[in-house]
C-alpha cells in the first residue's frame, strides 16, 4: 500500500457526486426500467472514475464516493433487521430522505459496505476508507419506535455498526470511519455518543476516524475528544474558524481532519484562502497530526465542481507542504 | 375543543410536484418562472384539502413556500443575506443562517398573499402562521446593531408590519412561533420586549405557541406577556399536567401540542385522551385548540395523514365521552 504525506495527507470526507449517467440509471432502477446488474455495473464504473481523479488529484487517503449509496441513513437501515424505511422526509432545500423507522430489535444481517470497500481499494495502492454512519447518528436521524429510550436505541445501533468495523478490518480497511454527523447536536447526549462509539471501535486495530459537521462545536468542545477515535474531522470552513479560539485554550489532541473547502457553495475557494486556512490551523495542531479535507461529503456539487474542490484541497496541502520543507522541517510527500 | 395544526405540511403532495419543479429549474439554470409559482399554488390547495379531509376545524396554507422556520418569515425583508446551513434545534433539518449587515427593513409584506390565497381556497377557516422576533435574532447573525435589543426590536418592527398587512387581508388567527426562548429563558425581558413591539395595535387574536423545549422554563409568566392564546408542546414540556392545573389558565386560551409531530408512532387512545383531559384540567373546552407538536413536514405524508385522522378521531370520542 502506497504510504501517506508524513505532514498534511489529503483525504476527504466520504460522498462525491453521482455522474449524470448513473443518476439516470438510479432513477430507471426505481421505476423498474433496468436492471440490478446494470445498475451495478454503473455504480463501479463511477466508483472507478472518483478513485482514478483521485489518484491524478493525488489525494493521499481516498474514499470509494459512496456511488452506491441514496443517503448516509436509509441506506444502513435497509440492510439491518429490525428497520423499515418511511416515506420522504426533507432535510433542506429541496433534499429529501427517506427516514428509517426501528420498529423492532436491531440486528446484523451481514456486512453492508464490505464488498464496495473491497472492489474500491482492488482499483488503487493507495488506502480506502472503510466507512459508515455511527450508531448515535442512526439513532438520531431514526424514527424510534421499538426502543423505549434514545440511549437504547443508540447502543443497540452499536452493537449491529461493530460487527461492521470488524467486517471492514478482517477485509483489509487500514482506516474505518465512522461518521457522526449528528453528535454536535445535543451536548447533553455527548457521553451517550462516546460510549456507543467504544462499543464500534472495540478491539479494531484499523485507524479510526469520525466527521462531525453543522453543530455549535463549541458546545460540545473540548468534551468532543472523549470518542475513541485517532482522528476527528471537522466542517470548519462553513463554520468559520471560530473553534481555533477553543483549541487555544483546550489543545487538541487528536489528529484533525481539516475542512477547507465548502461543500455547499458552488463558489471555489481560493488556493491562497485554503492555505491561508491550513497555516492558521497549524498554529494550534502540528502537520503531522493535520490531514486536509473538504468539509464534509462533495455530494451536492456537480462532478466538476468537485474535482476543482478536490484540486485547491489537494494543491494548497501541496504548497504549504513545501513551505514547511524550505523551513528545514522532514516532510515527505 | 377544536383541532389544528401549528406549522406546514409534507411539501411532496401531488406526487412531488414541487420537487421535480425545482430539480426541473436548477437543471436549466437557476431561472425561476411561472412553472413555480403554479408548483406552489397547486400544491398549497392539495395540504389545505387534505388538512380539510383529515377533519380539521381551523387549517394553515401548509406553509409550501416555507424553505425553513427561519427564513421564511425574512422573504419580505431587506438587510441580511444567508449564509451557512446551520440545524434547527435538534431536528435533521438545517436552514441557512440570516446574517444581519444593514438595517432590518420590511420591504413589501410577503406572508399576506400566501394567506389571502390559503382563505380563497379553503372551506374551513386559514390561521397565519409567522416565526417571532426573538426565534429570528437568536437564530441569525447580528454583524450591524451589535446590541442584542435594537437587534430583536429591528425584527419586530418588521414583523409588525407582517403582521398588520395579515390584518389588512382580514386574519383573525396569527399563530407566532418563539421556541428559541425555550433555549434562553433568562432573555425573557428582551423577548417581551419584542413581543410587545409585534403585537402593538393588534386587531387579529395573537397566538403564541412555544415547541422544541421545556415551556416551564417561562410559565406562568409567560401568560401576563400575551394576552390572547398561549401554546406549547406536551410532549417536551416537563410535567404538562402540573402547568395545566395552575389557576392561571381559568378563562386562558390554550393552544395544546397533544400530538408528537416527530415521530411516527401514532399516539394510542389513552395516550391522547390523557392530554386532552389534562388540558382541560382549567381550559374551557371552547377555550382549546389542539394540534400536533410541530411542522408536520418532520414526518412522512402517509404517518402525517394518519396521524391527523387520528387526532381528530380520538378527539371526536373524547368529546363524546365527556
Ligand atoms: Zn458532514
Amino acid at each position: 500500500m502506497r504510504p501517506v504525506s508524513e505532514c498534511l495527507p489529503t483525504t476527504s470526507v466520504g460522498s462525491f457526486p453521482k455522474p449524470e449517467e448513473l443518476k439516470t440509471a438510479r432513477t430507471r432502477f426505481t421505476r423498474g426500467q433496468i436492471k440490478k446488474d446494470e445498475l451495478t455495473r454503473l455504480e463501479k464504473k463511477a466508483t472507478e472514475f472518483w478513485i482514478r481523479k483521485q489518484e491524478e488529484l493525488d489525494i493521499d487517503l481516498v474514499v470509494d464516493g459512496e456511488m452506491y449509496r441514496g443517503d448516509m441513513a436509509t441506506y444502513f437501515a435497509e440492510n439491518v433487521g429490525g428497520c423499515e424505511i418511511s416515506g420522504l422526509v426533507r432535510s433542506y432545500g429541496n433534499r429529501y430522505y427517506k427516514k428509517p423507522i426501528v420498529t423492532g430489535p436491531l440486528k446484523f444481517k451481514g456486512a453492508i459496505t464490505v464488498e464496495w470497500f473491497k472492489f474500491a481499494q482492488g482499483l488503487t495502492d493507495r488506502p480506502v476508507i472503510g466507512m459508515f454512519t455511527g450508531p448515535y447518528t442512526m439513532m438520531d436521524w431514526s424514527f424510534i419506535e421499538y426502543y423505549k429510550t434514545r440511549e437504547e436505541a443508540a447502543m443497540a445501533w452499536a452493537e449491529v455498526l461493530h460487527e461492521e468495523a470488524a467486517a471492514l478490518e478482517r477485509a483489509g480497511a487500514q482506516y474505518i470511519q465512522i461518521d457522526e454527523p449528528a453528535v454536535s447536536v445535543r451536548p447533553e447526549e455527548m457521553d451517550l455518543a462516546v460510549r456507543a462509539m467504544e462499543v464500534v471501535v472495540e478491539g479494531l486495530k484499523a485507524k479510526t476516524i469520525t466527521h462531525i459537521c453543522y453543530g455549535a462545536f463549541e458546545k460540545i468542545y473540548p468534551k468532543v475528544l472523549e470518542i475513541p477515535v485517532d482522528r476527528i474531522d471537522l466542517e470548519m470552513s462553513n463554520s468559520g474558524l471560530d473553534l481555533l479560539e477553543h483549541m487555544k485554550r483546550n489543545p487538541f489532541t487528536k489528529e484533525l481532519g481539516l475542512g477547507v473547502v465548502d461543500v455547499h457553495s458552488h463558489k471555489l475557494e481560493s488556493k491562497d484562502e485554503v492555505k491561508k486556512r491550513i497555516r492558521d490551523v497549524m498554529k494550534y495542531v502540528p502537520a503531522e497530526r493535520l490531514w486536509v479535507d473538504p468539509d464534509c461529503g462533495l455530494k451536492t456539487r456537480t462532478v466538476d465542481e468537485a474535482i476543482e474542490k478536490m484540486r485547491v484541497v489537494s494543491e494548497a496541502a501541496r504548497e504549504v507542504r513545501k513551505e514547511l520543507k524550505v523551513k528545514g522541517k522532514v516532510c515527505r510527500s | 375543543m377544536k383541532t389544528t395544526v401549528v406549522g406546514g405540511y409534507p411539501k411532496i403532495l401531488e406526487d412531488q410536484l414541487l420537487r421535480k419543479t425545482l430539480w426541473e429549474i436548477d437543471r436549466e439554470g437557476g431561472k425561476a418562472n411561472g412553472k413555480l409559482e403554479e408548483a406552489v399554488q397547486k400544491v398549497t390547495r392539495s395540504a389545505i384539502r387534505e388538512q380539510e379531509e383529515a377533519g380539521l376545524d381551523i387549517v394553515s396554507d401548509g406553509a409550501i413556500r416555507w424553505e425553513d422556520e427561519i427564513t421564511a418569515s425574512l422573504r419580505g425583508m431587506e438587510g441580511m443575506e444567508f449564509t451557512g446551513l446551520i440545524r434547527y434545534f435538534d431536528t435533521n433539518v438545517l436552514y441557512r443562517q440570516p446574517v444581519v449587515t444593514r438595517p432590518v427593513k420590511l420591504k413589501i409584506p410577503a406572508l399576506a398573499a400566501d394567506y389571502s390565497f390559503a382563505v380563497k381556497n379553503a372551506k374551513r377557516p386559514v390561521k397565519a402562521i409567522m416565526t417571532g422576533p426573538f426565534t429570528i435574532a437568536k437564530a441569525s447573525r447580528d454583524e450591524y446593531y451589535q446590541n442584542g435589543e435594537k437587534f430583536v426590536l429591528a425584527f419586530a418592527e418588521a414583523l409588525r408590519g407582517e403582521r398588520e398587512a395579515l390584518e389588512r387581508a382580514g386574519a383573525k388567527k396569527i399563530q407566532i412561533n418563539e421556541p428559541f426562548l425555550l433555549s434562553a429563558p433568562e432573555e425573557f425581558e428582551l423577548f417581551r420586549k419584542g413581543f410587545r413591539t409585534l403585537a402593538e395595535g393588534a386587531r387579529a387574536e395573537l397566538e403564541l405557541f412555544f415547541s422544541f423545549g421545556d415551556f416551564s422554563k417561562v410559565f406562568p409568566k409567560i401568560m401576563d406577556v400575551c394576552v390572547w392564546r398561549v401554546g406549547f408542546d406536551l410532549g417536551t414540556a416537563r410535567n404538562p399536567e402540573r402547568i395545566l392545573k395552575d389557576k392561571v389558565w381559568k378563562g386562558r386560551k390554550l393552544l395544546a401540542g397533544v400530538i408528537d409531530a416527530r415521530n411516527t408512532r401514532l399516539e394510542t387512545k389513552e395516550e391522547l385522551h390523557g392530554r386532552l383531559k389534562a388540558a382541560l384540567a382549567c381550559v374551557a373546552s371552547q377555550d382549546l385548540e389542539v394540534a400536533p407538536s410541530a411542522n408536520l413536514e418532520f414526518l412522512p405524508l402517509d404517518r402525517c395523514r394518519a396521524k391527523l385522522k387520528n387526532l381528530v378521531k380520538l378527539t371526536r370520542d373524547f368529546k363524546e365521552v365527556v
